[in-house]
């Protein structure tokens, strides 16, 4: 390629960069109370949040409504034309709807105000236009205007979409951050993201089998879980019973706990040590709802079980935590 | 409250003259006609393509009150009162002020300045806060390099300073800019007068408009002879509809536009009177300063031109 046409490529590549990279500094400036409404409005939604537009406003908003879900806050995308062939039925007064036009004239949005207005559901707009016949009709209007786009005549809106993606995301967030959304419940709405993917896993593939950790008799001595717990380093002992089933656990907190506790701490039993209410979980239990159990239980191991209750390993927190990548919150 | 001047297509009207070096109304009248229509606001006396600077004291004032009467308020009217000093311009702008003052309360009058024609940018905002004691119009302020360039007086700087604009825009009456200058300033302008929502900053160069337009729209020569085609482009630009029947034709239009301003640009006041004349819009392609005969080359491309996409005329 020549020196020039690169030149050439790079330059305009840059200018819409910087014109969009200014569209959504410009957002700043235009935040305001109205936002802070909006994210009350969403809050205080008992019904669905339903997401519309049309052309790339509709492809704005059907990400808008997918990171709304992901987040938290159930939505989904309503087409406006769809709208009105009958897809308003799904609009009950208990919805919320997110309507995006830049202009604020979007035919088809507006052709949806009246209907939407006598269902009742509470309009939001996002648009470039504070006095346009959308913004005058909702509830709150929430301000995407661009100073300049980075495409000519309107053949594809470039700031203006940029702008509003921007916006979708800040109400999620915001909306997020109120709801007080953890990680836990991010991952529990991605299955199919990486985070949601390792987290969607099954415990039986990241258990260790029983083979991994030393075994004890219940009738051991506290000398004898001493030395275990010096030769291995798990952390982690389990107790049989004479049935040859599992009794109970001892991890480092109970032996730390044991002898902190008490001054005979040597005389006394495994029994009184150990764990024995315990819960387990079945092998094809989700990493995600062992996580769970974990932080319920506030345990640091679990044995794994299958469907006929057979033992079958142990899972540890810690198995947990490297799976998913997680800390503790 | 403050009307804050329309969005969209400022139609930058050329000024004609007739062989007495007068200004000629009949001619006038009939380019309003032309292009009134189309237009969300008028510039009467713009910098170069209404040759304001040109003009004498007189006439300037002379055509700005003339303008005013014949629009009567049909369209935003933005009157270029710029003069060779500041106290001149400030006279004026008192004297349209006095005279016009109520128009501007129903959004019908902003007065245009480009203050680094005789002012720099050194205490520029404390001349404002003088000048605004002394007019009740607002004002959008100019900033063309180009024009500068062809000033006697030896600034150092050709355009507003970003942040001497930051100053301006904080002042109520100071409602716009129209800007000639690069995409970086104007970026850099942008962020200077964003606390100010409204604050309209125009494209006034019409080429950097047909590529990434500014959301308030543009000043444009072109439009003297296109309105129409202009229109169309500019309501596209500020309202995109995506809707792909439109986009062959705009594009083609879009192209016509840029093909003529490479035309008239060097020399906009000139080559829009040489083709507004053979149209017929106009009598007589009289500059106020200056030869109004094209050169060879000139003449040839504006032939070719009108041929192309006036066949019946050429």
């Amino acid at each position: 390629m020549q020196e020039k046409v690169l030149k050439e490529i790079l330059r305009h590549a840059r200018e819409v960069i910087q014109i969009e990279a200014e569209a959504i500094q410009g957002l700043l400036e235009r935040l305001d109370a109205n936002f802070a409404r909006a994210v009350e409005i969403l809050l205080a939604c008992k019904g669905r949040v339903i997401v519309t537009g049309i052309g790339k406003s509709g492809l704005v908003g059907r990400k808008i409504a997918a990171t709304l879900t992901s987040t938290g806050t159930p939505a989904v995308f309503l087409h406006p034309v769809e709208g009105l062939h009958g897809d308003l039925g799904m609009v009950t007064p208990q919805d919320v709807i997110i309507a995006i036009s830049n202009s604020g004239e979007t035919t088809e949005i507006i052709n949806l105000l009246p209907a939407l207005q006598k269902i009742g559901a509470k309009i939001i707009s996002l648009t470039g236009a504070l006095n346009s016949t959308l913004a005058r009709h909702s509830l709150v209007a929430v301000d995407v205007g661009v100073e300049r786009e980075a495409c000519p005549l309107g053949l594809a809106p470039t700031s203006s979409t940029t702008a509003t993606l921007v916006m979708g995301d800040a109400l999620a967030i915001a909306l997020m951050r109120q709801k007080k959304f953890a990680e836990k419940d991010f991952a529990l709405f991605h299955p199919g993201g990486s985070l949601g993917e390792r987290l969607a896993l099954q415990v039986k593939e990241i258990m260790h089998p029983l083979a991994d950790f030393p075994v004890l008799s219940s009738k051991a001595t506290m000398q004898d879980l001493l030395q275990v717990f010096h030769e291995h380093e798990e952390g982690l002992v389990l107790i049989f019973n004479e049935e040859n089933t599992l009794a109970g656990l001892v991890t480092d907190r109970e032996l730390k706990r044991g002898h902190l506790g008490s001054p005979h701490f040597l005389n006394q039993k495994i029994a009184d040590l150990m764990i024995t209410d315990f819960p387990v979980v079945e092998e094809s239990t989700s990493i995600g709802e062992a996580w769970r159990l974990f932080g319920e239980k506030k345990l640091l191991a679990m044995p794994v079980v299958d469907k006929e209750k057979k033992l079958k390993g142990m899972i540890t927190l810690q198995d947990i935590l490297q799976c998913g990548k997680l800390k503790i919150i | 409250m403050t009307i804050y001047p329309p969005k969209g297509l400022i139609i930058a009207l050329i000024t004609p003259f007739n062989e007495r070096g007068e200004i000629d109304w009949p001619s006038w009248q009939n380019l309003l006609h032309h292009t009134l229509p189309f237009a969300d606001g008028l510039f009467i006396g713009e910098g170069r393509i209404g040759e304001g600077i040109y003009l004498s004291n007189k006439l300037r004032l002379e055509l700005a009150q003339g303008a005013i009467e014949a629009i009567k308020g049909q369209k935003p009217l933005f009157l270029g009162l710029t003069a060779s000093t500041a106290e001149e311009t400030m006279a004026n702008f008192a004297e349209i002020g006095q005279k016009y003052g109520s128009l501007a309360e129903k959004g019908w009058l902003y007065l245009v300045d480009a203050p680094l024609w005789y002012h720099s940018n050194r205490k520029l905002p404390q001349f404002y806060e003088t000048l605004l004691e002394r007019t009740s119009l607002p004002i959008i302020l100019a900033n063309n390099p180009a024009l500068i360039s062809l000033s006697q007086k030896s600034w150092k700087r050709k355009n507003i300073r970003t942040n001497i604009l930051k100053r301006l825009a904080a002042q109520p009456a100071i409602l716009g800019l129209i800007n000639l200058s690069d995409l970086k300033r104007a970026l850099n302008y942008q962020r200077a007068v964003r606390p100010h929502r409204d604050f309209r900053l125009y494209d006034g160069d019409e080429k950097k408009f047909l590529a990434q337009p500014s959301a308030a729209g543009v000043v444009s020569g072109g439009a003297n002879l296109f309105p129409g085609d202009w229109k169309e482009v500019v309501w596209a630009s500020l309202n995109p509809s995506e809707n792909p029947a439109q986009n062959f034709s705009l594009w083609e239009k879009s192209e016509k536009l840029k093909k003529f301003y490479q035309l008239y640009y060097n020399n906009p006041a000139k080559n829009l009177k040489i083709t507004l004349y053979q149209q017929r819009i106009i009598t007589n392609p009289r500059m106020f300063v200056g030869d109004a005969e094209p050169s060879l080359a000139e003449k040839e491309a504006i032939g070719e031109f009108l041929k192309e996409f006036f066949p019946e005329h050429a």
